[in-house]
């Protein structure tokens, strides 16, 4: 979906200090060590037990205050989770909405795993879009893997999650970048990929059921349907993937030359070699995999993290562009191009 | 075999069979049926046909049709080369 005036003016990112690195991972016997050779990524952030809405709140608080917006100006609160949250039942946007923006604020969850941030700037920017009189959302997206029944050393095929929280704020007014795509698909063939063999009844989590997206994935090449069927599903993906590229940069009018740099999830070198960079005849200099590879996959975050992470060290300036893109369960296919306007006031 | 064939068949043995699959890859050896084409492995074919074979394949001939075996993609690819 293309945006003519629809612009991010604050980013914020809660990125916690202590980090578990691949070598002591190792050593302890959490991560295969052939693994940390295959993938070659260097340790995962983790929070301990900070809460991951406590997490949203501080990544939500910071991007507020450097859009220079107040929290009476929004009109939508968008809260991307991929993991649980808090006691269950209990909406975790409510936090923030006690504790920051209002009870007068629209808000809700977004459940599409590692692409709810995606899924949160479409549906933003149509919200803004709808009535002239919106002017301000703010996304925010958080995750703490450091529970009973997730192991994040295993949790899924080429990453490790590490636990953190970002946030943006969306205006109709002019802001310091300029948001001119996000496109989002589906491979609906692919559905089976993240709940393998698992029965749809009793949810696993209420029969104490560990959570394994690496175990789920084998299941789905294995049992779920036919090598033939299976192998074709994921076939698409890839696909899917280069459609929503395609997609993005024709309707921001651009070529992936122009792109200064690309955001994929934080995922291994060889996954976002292969499956990202030389698809877009880039090389691994314009990812942020050197970034990413030290904090994990961080749920929804990874490609926010990374904008904020560039920008605080100048790696982006005006003019530059911003290719996103990440895969999440469904399977769902997102990207989406942000252009640099200005320098951002806190930098 | 042909040339382009007999690379496709050596770039399959070599970087999309793992360790493990006792597959020994000829010009008929139905790729998707015998699970060797997954996203990565996909990916990983597709740039060897950009960077050494020289010829990108576009988004839309990703079809499975296309890549039941090697004699199939090389077709594709000579196809797309003529164009």
């Amino acid at each position: 979906m293309r945006y003519a005036d629809t612009y991010i003016s604050g980013v914020g990112a809660f990125v916690p200090r202590t980090v578990v690195s691949v070598e002591k991972a190792v050593a302890k016997g959490w991560y295969p060590a052939e693994e940390a050779e295959l993938h070659n990524l260097a340790g995962a952030v983790v929070a301990g037990d900070v809460p991951a809405p406590e997490m949203a709140l501080h990544a939500a608080r910071s991007a507020l205050k450097r859009s220079g917006r107040a929290p009476a100006d929004l009109d939508l609160l968008l809260y991307a989770s991929s993991w649980h949250q808090g006691p269950d039942g209990w909406p975790p946007h409510s936090y923030l909405q006690r504790q920051l923006v209002g009870g007068d604020v629209l808000a809700t969850e977004i459940r599409q795993g590692c692409n709810g941030m995606f899924l949160a700037l479409e549906l933003a920017a149509g919200h803004l879009a709808a009535v002239p009189s919106r002017q301000a959302a703010l996304l925010v997206a958080a995750d703490n893997y450091g529970t009973p029944l997730m192991d994040r050393w295993r949790m899924g095929p080429g990453y490790i999650g590490g636990d953190a929280a970002s946030a943006l704020v969306l205006t109709k007014e002019p802001g310091f970048a300029r948001l001119t795509s996000v496109c989002t698909t589906t491979v609906t063939e692919a559905e089976e990929l993240h709940r393998g063999s698992e029965p749809l009844f009793p949810p696993g989590v209420t029969v104490g059921r560990k959570m394994s997206f690496a175990a789920r994935n084998e299941q789905f090449r294995q049992q779920v349907m036919s090598k033939g069927e299976a192998t074709a599903a994921l076939f698409k993906i890839q696909r899917a993937l280069m459609e929503v590229v395609e997609r993005a940069l024709d309707e921001s009018g651009i070529k992936p030359a122009d792109l200064t740099r690309v955001a994929f999830m934080n995922y291994s070198e060889e996954i976002v070699e292969q499956r990202c960079m030389t698809m877009l005849d880039l090389p691994m200099s314009r990812s942020t995999w050197d970034y990413g590879r030290t904090i994990g996959h961080c749920g929804a975050s990874d490609q926010v993290l990374s904008l904020d992470h560039l920008l605080l060290n100048g790696r982006l300036g005006p003019g530059d562009h911003l290719l996103m893109l990440g895969t999440g369960p469904g399977v769902t296919v997102s990207s989406a191009v942000i252009k640099i306007v200005d320098n951002p006031p806190w930098v | 075999m042909t040339e382009l064939n007999r690379r496709l068949v050596d770039f399959i043995q070599e970087n999309l069979v793992q360790e493990g699959d006792d597959i020994v890859v000829d010009e008929t050896t139905p790729l998707l049926t015998s699970g060797l084409l997954d996203s990565l492995r996909t990916a990983r074919l597709l740039n060897f046909l950009r960077k050494d074979v020289g010829v990108p394949i576009p988004a839309a001939k990703l079809d499975s049709e296309n890549f039941q075996d090697v004699a199939t993609i090389a077709a594709m690819v000579r196809e797309l080369e003529t164009v």
